[in-house]
């Protein structure tokens, strides 16, 4: 008998043991997916508050578009695009650290993710905002679900989902060229097992 | 095989092993899912904690990217709540929208020489003469903007006795291009290395150093070069903006000779602030700008443009320590033939380190002024260099005299507390050679806004890149039409906000202020012809209304205007300081002199006291009577008493003065409407009681003014009491007895080129102008008759009172008479005698004449009371009465509400605005559009004739005045926003025109405002100087 209550012991203990390692690892799978939630938020902050729309050397309007926000879904969730180009060298005052930041959020081998790709500045001047597709595209937060950006331009108006009022790509034709006042990114992620969970970060750009 | 049997202790054992072992597993499983648990729990506080802080952190950024948002378009006056509470707009906005205005730091120091070899390193040796060889001063520009300076008071670069030469030297040389350090045979470095230092700066530094090390870097640049620098090197504040500097205003010409020099304020060229060029753009010397033409259409003037020797005149190069010379190599300015004659005045603050009080506290500040021509200067208000000092008096430089000689003086800066201090410094040229050069003895820092707009340049500005400002142009307010360069609209009074002028109240109209966008012509109403001269502050402020302080913190410019036909008219509003104005030093008056309708209105302490009194003058008069003190009693009542009122009585009136009356005259403008309500009174002050009497008794009855007795007048002039008899029955008169009658359709003069609606009032009493007979001698009895005209009460103070009402109105006074003169010519605005005319808008100008049988006009007062349909009490003498000692302190000014004709199309109005160098023009918004300006007499709309309307353009350009006319960006528009293109980038200058139009025109009689275009709105966007960026740091 005793050794039937033994086994039975034994039992519930092997129960408990898996149980419990099973929560251990979620909790720290967790973690890490904030974590890179948490990565992803900085360097979208970081990038963001260098976003220029004027060469810093000449003080002129840079060319074209240098701010865009693609409004677009995936799966019927918001999987949005941003690409600007960022002065990241404050310190310095001419033109070699302009570089074209791309964010996206992509699907791969069906996780997804946001990710971060950059394109530098070469001796052809400022880069532009389209990527070559020689990039390559960090992955910043994985088993995201979601990216949805969204701008407060001119006065009137709140956070618009879009940037774009027609065009696909979209800009608006109005403020080509110019720089939201700030933007709004929600990212949700999912880790297996778990609940999904969103955050949300506003940036604002330095403009007066 | 032996089998061995467990003994009973030994199978205890056993089990209390396993028990054991059992217990050790179980706490091991146990443990995991507590850990697991606190995992979880971990996971998910990290998860809100990080989800908390961006939260927080996007409230923050929303909130003030919203704040920034909606300070560029909201209307200022909106933005009540100042964050320190001191009402300031100017500081809500700096605060809201830092835009980086920081100072230049400017100083000299003395060299700490025995300069006059008595043994002993005192005062003396710093008041050595800068020409000789002793001097004692040096010139040390240090320029934040730039990062590095170069120290000129080193001795290292003064080493001989021609070293206040070589402080010159630099002082006139065109730094800080640094474009030479070689100095004599003090050779610092050479001129190869300087053009590295000069190249590498601004081919890779964006013309700008921000440390030691990147000097080190300049190619060439060895240690023993640096060493030689290092000195002269001082690091400043990294990401410092740099601003600061003065306004310059500059007039093309001088009238008068030394004995009696003056600007030609009407050759003003235009302003600019002087600090470093291009605005906000470091480096670069001081720029300014001068035209060929007042209107700024003409061909720019500018130190280009006098490369060639042939050109006259000859270039001006005005350097950061305001140093002008004509010549733009360093020390020794060429003596030519070709001459200048200009006029230059510095504006500004400057900052007090210290408290300055003769009692001993402070050293006092000591600047010395070196200059050909004429120059003073005043700080904090005080003329620290008296009129006439060096500003008249013949001196070298004056024709005459050499053109090389210069004068200089010294003066001190004595009883002044610590803190930003108004400072003025005014320069003239007249065919010499154009030097001035300002030196002091202490650092101090300029900067061109106001005291209460100052941002320490100690306070870190954080972030900031470029600058969206915005520039509101126009504002309705009651019937006015008011021109806010800025949109700094200021109530006296927290909490109230009117769209007209309310009791008590004043709104603040603060031209050419904002560094952002200078707003320096009136577009179509001819460019550049309204400008303001107001007052420096004189405080303390003013219990009554306490807008000194207001005042004082902008207005701290002197523009003269001119008021054109149909395009302006001028109102003021009369401020008040504390101090009696003693007027007893007063120039005296000179005579009315009759001139063509350009007048300037001046605030000025004419007689020197100290305070402001509000002057007159017409433009010619510039050359032999500055300014004539309007409210000034011994120039103003200097009017002989005779002339004025005569002598003579009923019975045997005086025949010399049969053709000296006068009259008021109240003139609708032809296309403006009717106006609705005049009224005229007369009363007296009662000297049992000091009571005004709304005299009434003798002239209107109180009780029924402005009332439906048609008795009011003539019945108290019944027959021949009345010197002109019973008042006719024309509409004057009637509209006289019944003021808000129309009188539609009667003309009272058409030799007089009026309008359909004229009023002549006092006629009655004075004149008679109904051509049924000759005019009627005016005497004194006739203007103080006793109570119901029955006898005379000579020791009545005899009053004539008018109110203005409706506020379409506007009047002209056109008093004839040698004491206040007559016009001949017609009715112009401001015309002859530089009467001022203002807005008919609840005013009341009171005219008293003293009692007894000879009169004088005593005071022009100001009531600021709204008047509803009652004269009310609380008359403010705007000179010195005895009971409310005051003295102007400032004056407003209205744009006129455009012209209506009905036709379709009226005038339209445009504006010129100058950022101060290229930017991105971006948005032409307006909130409200004139929907609805059209009602009926009751302020009701009238249906079907609301179509008032307005094209709006918008124009950009390189030059001054860049046509608005081929760019409609809206039309008909009754409210929105215009987004311009890229074609607008890059461009120093804009205008925006506004036609407007009423597409129906009606003639019943509606009460028809005309459409008037509110808070005009043109953002802008700067070049970028730098970018910044903030460190996500934990736990930020």
């Amino acid at each position: 008998m005793v050794f039937g209550v033994m086994s039975i012991l034994a039992g519930l203990l092997a129960v408990m043991a898996d149980s419990g390692m099973r929560a251990y690892r979620n909790a720290r799978r967790e973690h890490e997916i904030v974590r890179g939630v948490s990565l992803a938020f900085e360097m979208l902050r970081r990038d963001l508050l260098g976003a220029i729309d004027r060469d810093p050397a000449t003080g002129n309007a840079i060319a074209g578009v240098n701010f865009i926000g693609i409004d677009q879904t995936s799966s019927g969730r918001p999987a949005d695009q941003l690409r600007f180009i960022v002065f990241t060298s404050p310190e310095a005052a001419g033109r070699g650290d302009m570089t074209s930041i791309n964010y996206r959020f992509e699907t791969v081998n069906g996780v997804g993710r946001l990710s971060r790709a950059f394109r530098a500045m070469t001796s052809a001047g400022i880069p532009p905002l389209n990527l070559t597709g020689q990039e390559t595209f960090e992955p910043l937060a994985v088993n995201a679900t979601s990216f949805n950006v969204e701008y407060m331009e001119n006065a009137g108006d709140n956070f618009q989902t879009s940037l774009a009022s027609s065009s696909p790509d979209a800009y608006n034709a109005a403020t080509e060229g110019k720089l939201p006042r700030a933007v709004r990114m929600t990212v949700t992620v999912q880790p297996p097992d778990s609940k999904e969970r969103s955050f949300t970060q506003t940036v604002m750009f330095p403009l007066d | 095989m032996t089998r061995r049997t467990l003994k009973h202790s030994e199978k205890g054992f056993a089990l209390i092993f396993a028990v054991i072992i059992l217990g050790i597993v179980g706490s091991y499983v146990m443990y995991l899912p507590l850990a697991g648990r606190y995992a979880s729990v971990l996971s998910k506080d990290y998860f809100y904690g990080s989800r908390a802080r961006y939260l927080a952190e996007s409230g923050i950024d929303g909130t003030i990217a919203r704040i920034r948002r909606d300070v560029t378009r909201m209307p200022l006056v909106q933005l009540r709540v100042d964050g320190n509470g001191n009402g300031s707009w100017a500081e809500d906005v700096d605060e809201l929208t830092p835009r980086g205005v920081l100072d230049q730091n400017y100083s000299t120091r003395r060299d700490g020489l025995d300069q006059d070899g008595d043994g002993q390193i005192d005062e003396a040796d710093e008041t050595q003469n800068i020409g000789g060889a002793q001097e004692g001063f040096f010139t040390v520009v240090r320029d934040l903007g730039r990062g590095i300076d170069l120290n000129l008071s080193s001795p290292d670069v003064a080493l001989n006795s021609t070293r206040a030469n070589n402080a010159l030297r630099y002082a006139l040389a065109r730094f800080p291009e640094i474009n030479e350090i070689n100095i004599g045979a003090d050779s610092l470095v050479s001129g190869g290395i300087v053009d590295a230092i000069i190249s590498y700066r601004n081919n890779e530094l964006g013309g700008r150093f921000h440390s030691i090390e990147e000097l080190k870097a300049v190619p060439g640049m060895t240690n023993a070069i640096y060493n030689r620098l290092k000195d002269f090197v001082t690091v400043t504040t990294p990401d410092t903006v740099v601003g600061g500097g003065l306004i310059a205003h500059y007039y093309n010409n001088i009238t008068g000779t030394p004995s009696n020099a003056q600007f030609d304020y009407n050759s003003y060229a235009g302003s600019v602030i002087e600090k470093g060029a291009g605005g906000f753009k470091r480096g670069g010397s001081f720029a300014f700008y001068m035209y060929n033409a007042t209107d700024f259409e003409g061909t720019q003037v500018t130190p280009a443009s006098f490369t060639a020797a042939s050109v006259n005149p000859r270039p001006i190069t005005l350097t950061r320590q305001g140093v002008l010379t004509n010549d733009a190599s360093p020390g020794n300015p060429v003596v030519t033939t070709t001459q200048l004659t200009f006029g230059v005045r510095w504006e500004g603050f400057i900052f007090v380190p210290e408290d300055r009080f003769t009692s001993g506290q402070g050293a006092p500040m000591t600047f010395r002024v070196i200059a050909t021509g004429g120059a003073r200067m005043k700080i904090g208000g005080q003329a620290l260099v008296r009129t006439n000092d060096f500003w008249n008096s013949a001196h070298n430089g004056a024709p005459g005299y050499s053109s090389t000689d210069y004068f200089q003086f010294s003066t001190s800066l004595n009883d002044f507390s610590s803190g930003w201090q108004p400072i003025e410094i005014e320069y003239w040229c007249n065919n010499s050679i154009p030097v001035f050069i300002l030196l002091w003895n202490e650092g101090f820092r300029l900067r061109p806004g106001s005291a209460n707009d100052h941002t320490d340049p100690d306070v870190d500005m954080g972030e900031q890149t470029q600058s969206i400002a915005s520039a509101q142009l126009g504002y309705k307010a009651g019937s006015f039409y008011e021109i806010r360069s800025t949109g700094i609209v200021r109530n006296n009074v927290g909490g109230i906000e009117s769209q007209k002028t309310l009791t008590g109240r004043f709104r603040l109209y603060d031209f050419f202020h904002d560094t952002l966008v200078r707003d320096f012509s009136q577009g179509s109403f001819s460019a550049g012809q309204i400008s303001l001269r107001d007052s420096y502050p004189v405080g303390p402020s003013n219990a009554d209304n306490n807008v000194n302080e207001e005042f004082s913190r902008t207005s701290p410019y002197r523009r003269n205007y001119h008021t054109i036909h149909n395009a302006v008219k001028i109102g003021y509003w009369a401020n008040f300081d504390d101090l009696a104005d003693d007027f007893s030093s007063s120039t005296g008056f000179g005579g009315w002199k009759a001139r063509n309708a350009e007048t300037t209105l001046a605030l000025s302490d004419i007689d020197g006291d100290g305070d402001r009194e509000l002057a007159i003058t017409s433009t010619d008069d510039m050359t032999t009577d500055p300014y004539i003190p309007f409210f000034d009693a011994s120039a103003f009542l200097s009017i002989p008493a005779a002339d004025l009122v005569g002598t003579g009585s009923a019975a045997s009136p005086d025949s010399a003065y049969n053709y000296r009356y006068f009259y008021w005259r109240f003139r609708e403008h032809a296309n403006r409407g009717p106006m609705d309500r005049i009224a005229g009174l007369a009363g007296g002050i009662d000297p049992s009681d000091g009571s005004w009497k709304n005299s009434v008794e003798d002239y209107a009855d109180p009780a029924v003014f402005p009332g439906t007795d048609t008795t009011n007048f003539s019945a108290d002039y019944p027959g021949s009491e009345s010197p002109d008899g019973p008042l006719t029955t024309t509409c004057v008169d009637t509209t006289l007895r019944a003021e808000d009658k129309n009188c539609t359709g009667t003309v009272a003069s058409s030799a007089n080129n009026d309008g359909p609606h004229s009023y002549w009032v006092g006629q009655p009493f004075f004149r008679r102008t109904d051509g049924t007979g000759a005019d009627r001698p005016f005497y004194t009895e006739q203007f103080g008759p006793g109570p119901n005209g029955t006898s005379n009460k000579p020791n009545y103070k005899r009053h004539v009172q008018f109110r203005f009402l409706n506020g379409r109105g506007h009047v002209n006074f056109n008093p004839g008479g040698p004491g206040l003169g007559y016009n001949t010519a017609g009715y112009e605005w401001l015309a002859v005698n530089s009467r001022p005319s203002f807005s008919a808008l609840d005013y009341m100008f009171w005219f008293q004449l003293p009692g007894g049988s000879t009169g004088g006009m005593a005071y022009l007062g100001l009531c600021d009371n709204a008047l509803n349909n009652n004269v009310t009490l609380g008359y403010r003498s705007l000179g010195n009465e005895a009971a409310y000692p005051r003295a102007i302190d400032s004056i407003r000014i209205f744009p006129a509400i455009p012209d209506q004709s009905g036709a379709q199309t009226t005038p339209f109005t445009s504006r010129n605005l100058d950022a101060g160098e290229n930017v991105t023009w971006g948005v032409i918004s307006w909130s409200k559009l004139p929907s609805g300006t059209w009602t009926d007499s009751g302020g009701n709309s009238v249906s079907g004739y609301q179509f008032s309307g307005v094209d709006l353009s918008f124009g950009t350009g390189a030059g001054a005045n860049p046509s608005a006319a081929t760019s409609l960006t809206a039309s008909n528009a009754r409210g929105g926003r215009a987004l311009l293109g890229s074609s607008f980038d890059a461009t120093r200058y804009a205008r925006y025109r506004a036609d407007f139009y009423v597409n129906t025109y009606n003639s019943i009689n509606v009460n028809m405002d005309p459409p008037l275009l509110e808070e005009v709105t043109v953002t802008y966007m700067r070049p970028v100087d730098r970018v910044y960026m903030r460190e996500a740091v934990e736990g930020d």
